[in-house]
């Protein structure tokens, strides 16, 4: 390094900006930024504050009608095949008692 | 507050804040201060102490400057003297101080140039220190050095500043 450089550095050095002090309360300031950005705990309330989830809400209920309508269609299927089946044994039976040698 | 955050800003608080006026940052010094200090406690469990406490805070500001500079339009990227604010600027007076010409010729050095002068002359780090921080090689910062003493020659010579 020349000397030349050394008079440069040398003025840099000297009259460099003086920094102004910090504002009062800065440590204080930007811890509270720092808490404030961290995560909070999950909740699955926060679920439904999601926008994707929030878009998808009433399709899912259309969803849910419609499965429970043909679920409960199934099982009045179900129960009517039942109760011809009984009606139908019930009848098979008697007639077969009317029959019967004994 | 955590204890361990506490220790690491008030140790390393006036360096990173002394880097970042001297960068250029007058008005929104506070703002990038908070800034570097959030990234800092954000990127601690990532540290692994391959360098110093002091190396990577300061890298941090560093980085935090750039991307203030970025968001105000400055093309960071250049190494020429901004010819647009050495000819706008008044003319240094005898009244003007040498603090006050000091400061508005850094200004019209470019980001690379100001940073190296600031961080090895004005901050005393080492050229290998400065090597680490600006993650580049000590060659590097020696040649960059020599251009930033060289554009700041010739803008304190061209405003009639002197120094020796």
């Amino acid at each position: 390094m020349s000397d030349h450089d050394d008079k440069l550095d040398e003025f840099l050095k000297k009259n460099s900006a003086r920094v102004p002090e910090p504002p009062p309360g800065e440590m204080q300031r930007i811890w509270r930024a720092i808490e404030a950005q961290q995560t909070p705990a999950w909740h699955w309330r926060d679920l439904f504050s999601l926008p994707q989830i929030r878009v998808a809400l009433p399709a899912l209920a259309v969803l849910v009608v419609i499965l429970g309508t043909m679920h409960a269609k199934k099982v009045r299927h179900d129960q009517e095949v039942e109760r011809v089946l009984a009606a139908a044994l019930s009848f098979q039976m008697e007639d077969a008692g009317e029959d019967s040698p004994f | 507050m955590d204890k361990e955050w506490s220790k690491i800003y008030q140790e390393h608080a006036p360096a990173v804040r002394a880097v970042l006026y001297k960068m250029g940052l007058k008005n929104e010094l506070d703002d990038v201060v908070q800034e570097c200090f959030v990234k800092a406690w954000k990127g601690l469990k990532n540290f692994r102490g391959d360098s110093s406490m002091k190396t990577w805070i300061t890298r941090i500001a560093v980085n935090c400057a750039y991307d203030h500079f970025r968001r105000k339009g400055v093309n960071v990227e250049t190494e020429e003297i901004d010819e647009e604010k050495l000819g706008a600027a008044e003319p240094d007076t005898k009244d003007t101080s040498a603090e006050e010409a000091l400061r508005r010729a850094l200004d019209c050095l470019s980001v690379p140039h100001r940073e190296v002068l600031v961080l090895h002359v004005m901050e005393e780090n080492s050229v290998d220190e400065v090597a680490a921080i600006l993650k580049m090689s000590p060659g590097t910062v020696k040649s960059r050095l020599f251009h930033a003493r060289a554009n700041l020659h010739k803008i304190l010579t061209k405003r009639g500043v002197t120094y020796e």
